[in-house]
């Protein structure tokens, strides 16, 4: 990722994408778009780039709109017939089948009961039509997803989400060399955490919310003082 | 952070719940409090009379109190009125669907509307200025800015505080002519008070006989009952909510009361200070504070633990230079509360009306709290605690007493019976 | 008509079981046909003409390359660290590890020739030898490890992945 952090607004054009597409195919990310041979920003922030040819705004946002692929934590809310709804923080509330959960058969449901926590894959996201969950890959088995059990649970901004997410991010290697943690970090703003005792979660969720004012260049600065947060 | 976090309310989820259940049992909270121990207050008071922000933790609520004149109703022709009015579309994002944000709203507004109207807290014949004719018509209007849990206790605090601060212009009647004097010919008249509510809200769990005081709407949220006591100056009981379904006995609430009773004081104490440092501000120039000042938290702040700790000093310096010996200065804002009422405190009948360990004379308490509840109404500000018809009451206080045998009370309506 | 001369599977076919990956298949076609015919009419040359060189991804996680959010750390959940561990290591390698053999390639190179020898004279002979003889021409080939069974492995969930 390189270092650009020119702050573009919504109406503006990006010009720098446009001329990167003169020679090679571009992909445009969320906050921009195209107007016929134009590129206009949608949303207001740093204007992010990843080699070779990937262009996106990481704005700040703390509502979440559903994409077919990423990774979120849902609260159950309801069963409806065959499906269950689940509150993922978008406009709409989302849907998984009951058969979307792996060795699920008409026979053998799964047990979800409102208020469960659920860390699933988008597998559908339209504007027009409600998302609808997966928790299960393409073969069939559960892998990372399913239901969350204990731990404790919270929001955050969908920035802090995506923050703690990139590969190269030093949060959560800095928080291993203070406790053993299990953690689930959904992109959209939502974070769950698991230690071995209630203080260590406590300082843990502590912990990352001090991290949500943090941007990519102060995050290594605060993580040098994530240890006294974990241990007040 | 000046909204809450997320756009959406914590503790609806399992994990969250039995999380904070769990936290309970433990006598640990999220942010590091005790379980009886408070947020710090702060209030800031706007340019305008009557305008008043309260923030406790990240809860934050805004009062402004206008006043009108209008006619008086027929059945209280003598009287002035008082009008409360709560907006909490601020925090609207919280709600799901429109009855959660209705069921929000109401709670807020019937609690108010006890705490001020119901215990007649103002002086409403003062407000009077033609009898059947022209009164005063008072009006608060709250509004919600941010909540993070205990917005009945920053909403109470923000109306008394800001109906504490307002002042109203003189006027005079003459020969069915109203003239109303500006603020150049005379000075500017605060309201007459009877005395002076607060509320104080506890939240109860069905995994800890611990009730934890002043909850972020997490705790509030994950609590399996909410109880918001009213309390005024003199230490008498204005309302009394309860609901829920953890297992309240009278002697959780009484404890509850009894705290309640001396933070409300506390609190009343802490906004005439503040009213106090207000004044010697407003006689100073350019001492404008605007909204944006206040989103930012750059206008003057008049915080609870700052204000009462100063006098904690004094009175610590005071006694100490009488009869004790200097006292280790403590840092925990509760023990300091406690100290500071239990000092400031003039004698009082406490021991007739405060639960004692027996049993028996635990039930008469309950009998009293409501009872000060009825007298409360029409006591002037001098009067401290009177109960002139107790023995009256004595038969059918007996009849009650055989009636609860078994002082368990799940449910409101168990303990408005109690009442 | 060419168009109109296209065979097509029965219904019948299409519901035998052996038919179902073709009966999707086959439903994915009519499906496409009829959108195509659905917007034809919307559609300009200019829109179907133009290879744009821009490719919209709605996706942050895609994008930035986010990691999944679903960690464990220093034995807090094993089964997750081990899922971790073997992704990382496909990561790192893109290719799985080898499987190790139970019979290397000189001992089935030797089995070959001492089994079924090229020569076509012997088909004939080896047909009447015993298992005995067998035996011993191979040990005189001088490896005696050939004596160890050969086993079939457990084949794995993932092989016929890719």
């Amino acid at each position: 990722m390189s270092a650009n952090t020119s702050i573009i607004m919504p109406g503006e054009r990006v010009t720098l994408v446009e001329d990167a597409a003169k020679n090679k195919r571009v992909i445009l990310g969320p906050g921009l778009r195209r107007l016929d041979d134009k590129v206009v920003a949608s949303k207001a922030g740093p204007l992010r780039h990843k080699e070779p040819n990937t262009f996106w705004v990481d704005n700040y946002q703390r509502r979440y709109v559903p994409a077919r692929g990423d990774l979120i934590i849902g609260i159950v809310k309801a069963r409806a017939g065959d499906l269950y709804r689940v509150d993922i923080g978008s406009a709409d509330m989302a849907s998984i089948s009951y058969l979307a959960f792996e060795a699920a058969t008409k026979k053998n449901r799964p047990d979800l009961n409102p208020g469960d926590l659920l860390y699933a894959r988008v597998l559908n996201a339209n504007a027009d039509i409600e998302p609808e969950l997966v928790c299960v890959n393409s073969n069939g088995k559960s892998g990372k997803l399913g239901v969350l059990q204990d731990g404790f649970f919270f929001k955050c901004s969908l920035n802090l989400g995506r923050l703690l997410l990139r590969e190269s991010c030093p949060a959560l290697a800095a928080l291993t060399e203070e406790l053993p943690y299990e953690i689930a970090v959904g992109v959209n703003g939502r974070i769950w955490v698991k230690a071995h005792s209630m203080r260590e979660t406590v300082g843990l969720a502590n912990a990352i919310m001090a991290l949500e004012q943090a941007g990519y260049s102060e995050i290594e600065k605060i993580c040098g003082n994530l240890n006294g947060v974990v241990q007040a | 952070m000046f909204l809450n976090a997320n756009l959406f309310e914590p503790g609806k989820s399992k994990s969250e719940r039995s999380f904070i259940q769990s936290a309970v049992k433990q006598n640990t909270r999220f942010d590091g409090r005790k379980s009886n121990e408070f947020r710090d207050v702060k209030l800031t008071f706007g340019s305008d009379w009557g305008t008043v922000a309260v923030s406790m933790g990240d809860t934050k609520v805004l009062a402004q109190v206008s006043c009108d004149i209008g006619t008086p109703s027929s059945a209280r022709a003598n009287e002035g009125t008082l009008y409360l009015n709560v907006d909490i579309k601020g925090v609207a994002f919280l709600d799901e669907i429109q009855s959660t944000h209705d069921q929000r709203f109401l709670t807020l507004n019937s609690l108010l509307e006890r705490t001020f109207r119901s215990s007649r807290c103002l002086d409403l014949e003062s407000l009077c200025i033609a009898v059947e004719q022209h009164v005063w018509c008072v009006r608060v209007d709250i509004n919600v800015l941010n909540h993070d849990g205990n917005l009945y206790d920053a909403s109470t605090i923000a109306a008394l505080a800001a109906l504490m601060h307002f002042r109203r212009p003189e006027v005079s009647y003459a020969e069915g002519e109203i003239h109303t004097f500006s603020e150049r010919e005379r000075e500017l008249m605060p309201l007459l008070f009877l005395h002076y509510p607060v509320s104080v809200t506890y939240c109860v769990y069905k995994s800890s006989s611990h009730p934890l005081v002043d909850p972020t709407l997490l705790e509030e949220n994950a609590a399996d009952s909410i109880i918001v006591l009213s309390f005024n100056s003199y230490q008498e009981l204005c309302t009394l909510n309860a609901g829920g379904t953890a297992p309240t006995n009278v002697r959780t609430i009484m404890q509850c009361a009894r705290s309640a009773a001396n933070r409300s004081k506390a609190v009343v104490q802490f906004i005439r200070k503040a009213l106090e440092l207000d004044a010697e501000r407003r006689l100073q120039p350019n001492r404008v504070a605007g909204l944006v000042d206040l989103l930012n938290d750059t206008a003057p702040m008049l915080s609870f633990k700052h204000l009462m700790e100063q006098e904690m000093q004094m009175e610590v310096v005071q006694q100490s230079s009488c009869e004790e010996p200097i006292q280790p200065k403590e840092t925990v804002a509760h023990e300091q509360l406690h100290k500071v009422t239990e000092i400031a405190e003039t004698p009082m009948d406490e021991s007739s009306w405060l639960p004692s360990e027996q049993n028996l004379q635990q039930e008469q308490l309950v009998e009293d709290v409501p009872q000060s509840l009825k007298e409360s109404t029409p006591i002037t500000a001098t009067t401290s605690k009177s109960k002139p018809n107790r023995g009256k009451n004595k038969a059918s206080k007996k009849q009650q007493l055989t009636q609860r045998k078994q002082d368990q009370s799940d449910s409101e309506e168990e303990v408005t019976l109690i009442l | 008509m060419p168009s109109k001369t296209k065979p097509r599977l029965s219904r019948g076919l299409l519901d035998m079981k052996f038919m179902q990956r073709t009966k999707v298949k086959v439903a994915k076609e009519d499906d496409d046909e009829q959108s195509r015919a659905l917007y034809s009419n919307e559609l300009n040359q200019k829109m179907l003409n133009s290879n744009s060189n821009y490719i919209i991804e709605p996706s942050y996680t895609i994008c930035a390359g986010l990691i999944d959010g679903r960690l464990s750390f220093r034995g807090m959940n094993p089964e997750l660290e081990r899922l971790m561990e073997l992704e990382q290591a496909e990561k790192q390698g893109n290719t799985r590890p080898e499987q190790p053999k139970e019979v290397n390639d000189q001992e089935m190179a030797d089995a070959y020739y001492a089994n079924q020898a090229p020569a076509v004279c012997k088909t004939m002979n080896k047909k009447f030898a015993t298992k005995n003889e067998f035996n011993k021409r191979k040990s005189n080939n001088g490896n005696p490890k050939w004596q160890k069974k050969g086993q079939f492995k457990k084949p794995r969930a993932d092989d016929d992945e890719d």
